[in-house]
């Protein structure tokens, strides 16, 4: 499943059409898995998923797993302390927030072995290159959609719990 | 976080911290490279896949008649371009030109064929069209600064990181990839073709005494000591600068486009 959910991100959705291309199937997957089976197996997931795209990356080893760990972290403090409940919108709220931290933590990790190792700082103000990011949140937005609703018919852990006086 | 649950945390990203050392080490590369060698082919699938949703929404959202008449007119086009640089070559009765342009069937250069697995990545800083990632590596001969061409021998990138079992491209649209490069003009304009914005080729600081013609054909000029002198990067569709200017440029069209990758050689020399 892990192996799977890493070949689908790094071959298919990298080769598909501009406006899906940017999709992180990995951080959708580690949000729902923290919303699904909590926080150990989403920990071990993070620590799986991150270790093999750093295998595949030609940034600096541990880009990916601490990008992704900061994630983890960030999405489990908001599921404990900020939404009272695990709805589709808070699902939502998390994965772009989720989405927008990964590229800034990420890009953060690379600038800085960018500026240890004395390499060219190559910032690209482009438009295509942001309207590529764009698409890539709202196509994971709707991918999440996708995913709660699949997880809300095969799964009771996402419905809503309502506690009744006898 | 109660006390178990601290110890666990901490136990865990311990052994994960022992697993990050191990990397740098080296502890870990057989394992590694195990898993990037099962991991490449499955890379290589979804790749293609990828690619044939790619083209099957490009075919989808332009007239199709349209796109294949553009697809013949490219690939005669791109015939054409060839056998213009062959009869220049002849005309020239330059022996190694010639053999420059069917490289792989007169020349001794040695070459590692490879299939492309994936493109640029998730946050990538680089745009997804500009970068390619190779499944052959360091154990194969590849090395940093290699020409990578396709089937019809025209360089689509250069060769910018290698691990063990896998490389990435920069291509030859990219910013990142800069090649020197030779005009087949009067001239023989030499300069450092390099990539804008993902789509086309710039060669600047051009000399306004040289004169440069639209479709000029632009080759590799053999001056980086792992890329050979004659590959075709592109033709040249415009040339800018006035005449009050020190120095013209000239834009070049790519003779390749980025999505029709899937295998690619790249030459060893």
């Amino acid at each position: 499943m892990l192996l799977a959910i890493v070949a689908l991100q790094k071959g298919l959705v990298t080769s598909l059409p501009y406006f899906m291309s940017g999709t992180n199937l990995i951080l959708i997957s580690i949000i729902f898995i923290l919303g699904v089976y909590g926080f150990w197996t989403a920990l071990y997931w993070t620590i799986g998923t991150g270790m093999l795209l750093d295998i595949y990356s030609f940034v600096f080893f541990g880009n990916y797993l601490i990008s992704l760990l900061l994630i983890l972290f960030l999405a489990h403090f908001l599921f404990g302390f900020l939404f009272t409940n695990k709805s589709l919108y808070s699902f939502l709220t998390i994965v772009l927030l989720g989405y927008v931290f990964f590229e800034i933590f990420y890009t953060f990790f690379y600038y800085l072995e960018v500026f240890f190792k004395k390499g060219n700082f190559d910032i690209i103000f482009d438009r295509d290159f942001y309207t590529i990011k764009a698409f890539g949140l709202l196509s994971s937005l709707v991918f999440s959609v996708i995913v709660f609703n699949s997880l809300n018919f095969l799964t009771n852990k996402l419905k809503p719990v309502f506690l009744f006086r006898s | 976080m109660n006390k178990n649950n601290k110890q666990k945390f901490i136990t865990t990203m311990a052994v994960l911290l022992v697993f990050v050392a191990g990397h740098y080490i080296g502890v870990f590369r057989p394992v590694e490279n195990i898993l990037v060698k099962i991991l490449n082919p499955i890379f290589g699938g979804f790749n293609s896949a990828g690619l044939g949703i790619k083209n099957t929404y490009n075919d989808s959202v332009n007239k199709a008649d349209l796109l294949k008449n553009l697809e013949e007119m490219k690939i005669q086009s791109n015939a054409l371009v060839e056998e213009n640089a062959k009869l220049k070559t002849v005309q020239e009765e330059n022996e190694l030109l010639r053999g420059y342009l069917s490289f792989f069937t007169k020349t001794n250069y040695k070459y590692v064929m490879s299939n492309v697995i994936s493109r640029g990545g998730i946050s990538d800083t680089l745009k997804t069209t500009e970068t390619i990632t190779i499944d052959r590596g360091s154990r194969n001969g590849v090395m940093v600064g290699q020409a990578v061409v396709n089937n019809k021998g025209i360089i689509v990138g250069k060769v910018s990181e290698v691990k063990d079992d896998i490389a990435k491209v920069f291509l030859v649209n990219s910013n990142q990839c800069k090649l020197a490069a030779t005009m087949f003009n009067n001239d023989k304009t030499v300069g450092i073709a390099e990539g804008e914005l993902g789509l086309t080729i710039r060669m600047s600081f051009i000399p306004q005494t040289q004169k440069l013609n639209k479709n000029d054909l632009v080759v590799t000029s053999g001056l980086e000591p792992l890329i050979p002198r004659g590959l075709a990067i592109g033709k040249v569709t415009e040339v800018q600068g006035n005449n009050n200017d020190l120095w013209q440029s000239a834009v070049i069209e790519p003779l390749v486009n980025p999505d029709d990758l899937t295998i690619v050689s790249v030459l060893l020399k």
